[in-house]
């Protein structure tokens, strides 16, 4: 988890990562970030993202996006 | 009890609504130019024609664009010494025809009213002739829907622009076009035996057209412009029916090889419109056609047509 | 029929709305779906055989993929493959269907296109693709579907919804509401105020500009083409705002296709206010699937080695980016202006993103606040250029036609000449349009600041709320650009 913060804190500079729910809504990270988010994440944890991940469910909040890498990781 | 609240407030709100449109259509209310399709145009029209000197025009040529653009009353007089006028406007229907020629005879006697065919298939209707059925209907009952468009005239009167002046128009009416724009269509009247109605409503307006031109002992004469883009042999067929009915004269310039239009340089948008080469093809054929089968005389020495004199040089200026 | 004539709001909609609340609650789907099928068929006849088909055709394939995923003894990768087969079949179907109709003209061969083929199309797709992706659930009831793909008024131009947005809303066959109707009113009053008023008044400078550039001044092209960018958006948004208020009469919330879109920080962020839906639809499912797709990753993977991340991080959104921006362009029309009218976005939208970053540096280095009044001056005439030249290039006849009329704006330009060019419009004309545009222009800014006008009209008391609408009623009668003298212009993006 922390160093899906650390990934999450360089993408989205400046803002409140930890805490922030609602970073797809705010656009926060736009679909140019979301990318780069993705490759550090499948690179780091070892997971494959497929497009149907990506809806604003699981990228709201660095607690979603937690939950999603766990069950990726669970499915493998 | 609440949804009766909501409909009191409804009915109220379109009981307020109906008699406001009651209370504009009072305001926008017209007592001349009723059967007008585009009052703006015809007014202006009325007014440009109104400045020309009290019996002076023996021609009046009435159309829509084509019209404007393939008639050069300058040029007319300067080669054929006959004075006329473009009462055309911009997608001039009959009705608004109707009415100019109505206006215009009150100043003028011509010989000849000459009408472009292209506008009898623009139909005649004054006004609630959408295709918004609804609209039409609300036009058709409130005079605020047919005439909303005098709103320029209220504030024109307000701030002193309005319409009314008498404007005097060098070119007699034509619109000058230098520009070139092939037309690259090919051979386009195919000989037919089909024809292609008017619009019902253009028959009864040339009917009046017809009754006014006698009324003043002139001479109608129909004539189809070279138009690649509007022209058809079935639209010929059908004018050419109806002339033949109603003992009117019918000259399709579509069909006259010896005009000499070439497409490549004579029109201004690629075979919709002549453009100034075209135009004088056009008036120096009709000129010669004119002279011949109505007799006009030469008027170019009179005194009392000086200031026609002086026009034509400002045309050729023009051409430089 | 179209959504801007009278007819429409004054009639087939309150005639719609009888119906709809006479039948009872269960089968209301069924009188609305009877509704966009007449209204589908007033337009295009039996062209509605074409749009039927693509219905089934979904309703299969999202039928198929449920039954595979449930029954077949493939697991994994094995499932996968064979969800993509079904998934291919049905967007090979569907998508054939708008290629034929949309495309073919290319090679000479010209249909009549059904109506809003471009929209519903999309709608098919997004649903098959969901269903796919596990999503949304595969729709049982055929019915909920048709009314999905074929709700009345997104059927001539959008916006383009999702099945998870609209599906369940339709079929609900809520009540109608007192509330909904006077607030869809309202806001179909207020598309009517933006076409008539505004986008019709100016369309005829705009036909006289781009019909005969060579008449007329740099000066006066500019305005024609500022005139056709004004026009577009007046008329697509003012539409936009007849449908989703048409919506809102039922009880339907429709995704927004416009977020004052001239307010934007730059290009990418244009598009993210400016046909919204097809740009989401886009990201969905053209952007993130090519980004992520293996030979993509692959390519990337093989330029990190070769250059390092700094170069490799720019591949997978480039390539997808591309791929974004040709379909944006296609979609609109088979012609070379619109496929570089995406292009030209394609490089802009690339170069806004290789540069932001360094940008940001140098101005954290030079201490310029990013913020300040000069730079939002900056940023805004820089957006303005950018949209103009986009849209004179989307509007000329030829890629060739934009050059040359581009030519003569920045190589003819005399202040002086546009007094003199006849635009078809005169004084009151343009005078009227300029109030119209301001008085939208701050509607647009009470909207940006999060006001809602409508709720602020609503909160005044009876006799001022009434006089407001009765002023907006009334101006449209009046000062509407329609009647004699005007043209009535029929929907642009009906069209694509």
């Amino acid at each position: 988890m922390e160093k899906l913060l650390e990934i999450l804190e360089e993408i989205a500079q400046g803002a409140d990562v930890r805490n922030c729910t609602t970073l797809i809504d705010d656009h926060i990270l736009d679909s140019f970030a979301i990318l780069s988010l993705v490759s550090e994440l499948e690179e780091e944890f070892d997971v494959e993202i497929s497009p149907a991940e990506l809806i604003p469910d699981n990228f709201n909040s660095a607690e979603k996006l937690w939950e999603m890498v766990c069950r990726l990781k669970g499915d493998n | 009890m609440k949804i009766n609240k909501n409909v009191v407030k409804s009915v109220g709100f379109l009981l307020g609504l109906f008699v406001l449109l009651l209370a504009m259509s009072a305001v926008f209310h017209r007592k001349n130019f009723v059967n007008v399709y585009d009052r703006e145009s015809v007014e202006r029209k009325i007014n440009e024609v109104d400045a020309e000197k009290d019996n002076s025009l023996e021609v009046l040529f009435c159309g829509d664009s084509e019209c404007y653009s393939s008639f050069c009353p300058t040029l007319l007089f300067s080669e054929f010494g006959h004075t006329s006028y473009v009462c055309g406007t911009s997608a001039q229907r009959l009705c608004d025809t109707y009415t100019i020629l109505e206006e215009v005879f009150k100043t003028q006697s011509p010989k000849v009213v000459v009408i472009e065919t292209n506008c009898f298939y623009r139909g005649a209707k004054s006004s609630g002739d959408s295709n918004d059925s609804v609209l039409n209907f609300l036009t058709n009952r409130f005079s605020v829907f047919a005439y909303h468009s005098d709103w320029k005239n209220f504030v024109g009167s307000f701030t002193g622009k309005g319409t009314g002046k008498k404007e005097k128009n060098d070119l007699k009416g034509f619109i000058v076009r230098n520009s070139v724009n092939p037309y690259k269509g090919g051979r386009y009247m195919v000989e037919c035996e089909d024809e292609e109605e008017f619009p019902t409503d253009t028959y009864t307006y040339l009917d009046k057209i017809l009754k006014l031109c006698n009324d003043n002992n002139t001479k109608l004469l129909l004539i189809s412009s070279p138009s690649p883009k509007n022209w058809t042999y079935a639209r010929h067929n059908s004018v050419k029916k109806w002339a033949n009915q109603s003992q009117v004269g019918y000259l399709d310039l579509n069909l006259q090889n010896n005009l000499g239009i070439d497409w490549d340089t004579d029109t201004k948008d690629g075979g919709d419109h002549v453009n100034y080469a075209g135009a004088k093809k056009v008036t120096r054929f009709i000129g010669a056609y004119l002279s011949e089968t109505y007799g006009l005389p030469d008027l170019r020495e009179e005194q009392d047509y000086a200031d026609w004199k002086e026009n034509c040089k400002a045309t050729y200026d023009l051409e430089k | 029929m179209s959504y801007h004539l009278l007819t429409y709001s004054l009639l087939f909609l309150p005639a719609v709305m009888l119906l709809y609340q006479l039948t009872p609650q269960k089968v209301r789907w069924i009188t609305l779906l009877a509704a966009d099928y007449i209204f589908f068929w007033l337009i295009s006849g039996g062209l509605i055989i074409w749009m039927l088909a693509a219905t089934l055709v979904t309703y299969v394939c999202g039928r198929v993929i449920a039954y595979v995923v449930e029954h077949s003894p493939a697991k994994g990768k094995e499932l996968v493959k064979q969800k993509r087969v079904i998934l291919g079949i049905g967007v090979i179907l569907t998508l054939g269907m708008l290629v034929v109709f949309k495309y073919l003209k290319v090679f000479g061969i010209t249909f009549i296109a059904p109506i809003g083929i471009s929209y519903y199309t999309l709608q098919t797709i997004s649903y098959m693709t969901d269903v796919y992706r596990g999503t949304v659930k595969a729709e049982t009831h055929i019915g909920r579907l048709a009314l999905y793909l074929s709700f009345f008024p997104q059927i001539m131009e959008g916006p383009i919804s999702r099945y998870s947005e609209t599906a369940h809303p339709l079929f609900s066959g809520k009540q109608l509401e007192f509330h909904n109707i006077a607030f869809g009113y309202q806001r179909i009053l207020w598309g009517l105020f933006k076409k008539m008023l505004i986008a019709d008044r100016l369309a005829p400078a705009v036909i006289k500009v781009f019909s005969g550039y060579e008449n007329y001044d740099g000066s006066a092209v500019a305005v024609g083409v500022v005139f056709y960018t004004i026009q577009l958006y007046m008329e697509f948004s003012g539409c936009m705002d007849i449908i989703i208020g048409t919506g809102e009469v039922f009880g339907i919330v429709l995704p927004e296709n416009f977020r004052q879109p001239f307010f934007a920080r730059n290009a990418s962020d244009f598009w993210r206010r400016w046909h919204i839906t097809l740009g989401t639809w886009l990201k969905d499912y053209v952007f993130y699937p090519v980004s992520l797709a293996k030979p993509v990753k692959k390519v990337a993977k093989s330029v990190k080695g070769k250059f390092g991340i700094g170069v490799s991080k720019f591949v997978a959104p480039t390539a997808a980016l591309f791929c974004v921006w040709l379909s944006n362009g296609i979609w609109h029309g088979a012609g070379w202006t619109y496929i570089f009218y995406g292009m030209y976005y394609f490089v802009l939208i690339f170069i806004e993103n290789i540069t932001e970053a360094p940008v940001k540096k140098f101005a954290e280095r030079k201490n310029i606040n990013m913020e300040g009044v000069a730079c939002k001056v900056l940023r805004g005439v820089k957006l303005f250029f950018i949209v103009n030249i986009g849209e004179l290039f989307f509007r000329a006849t030829s890629v060739a036609q934009g050059f040359s009329m581009l030519g003569r704006i920045f190589g003819k330009f005399h202040i002086s000449a546009l007094l003199e060019s006849n635009l078809g419009m005169d004084v009151y004309d343009v005078a009227l349009a300029f109030v119209g545009i301001v008085i939208v222009l701050l509607v647009d800014i009470l909207h940006e600041k999060g006001v809602s006008v409508r709720e602020k009209i609503a909160s005044l008391r009876l006799p001022l709320r009434w006089g407001v609408w009765y002023a907006v009623i009334l101006s449209v009668i009046i000062l509407g650009a329609y009647g004699a003298g005007y043209t009535v212009v029929d929907m642009i993006y009906a069209a694509y």
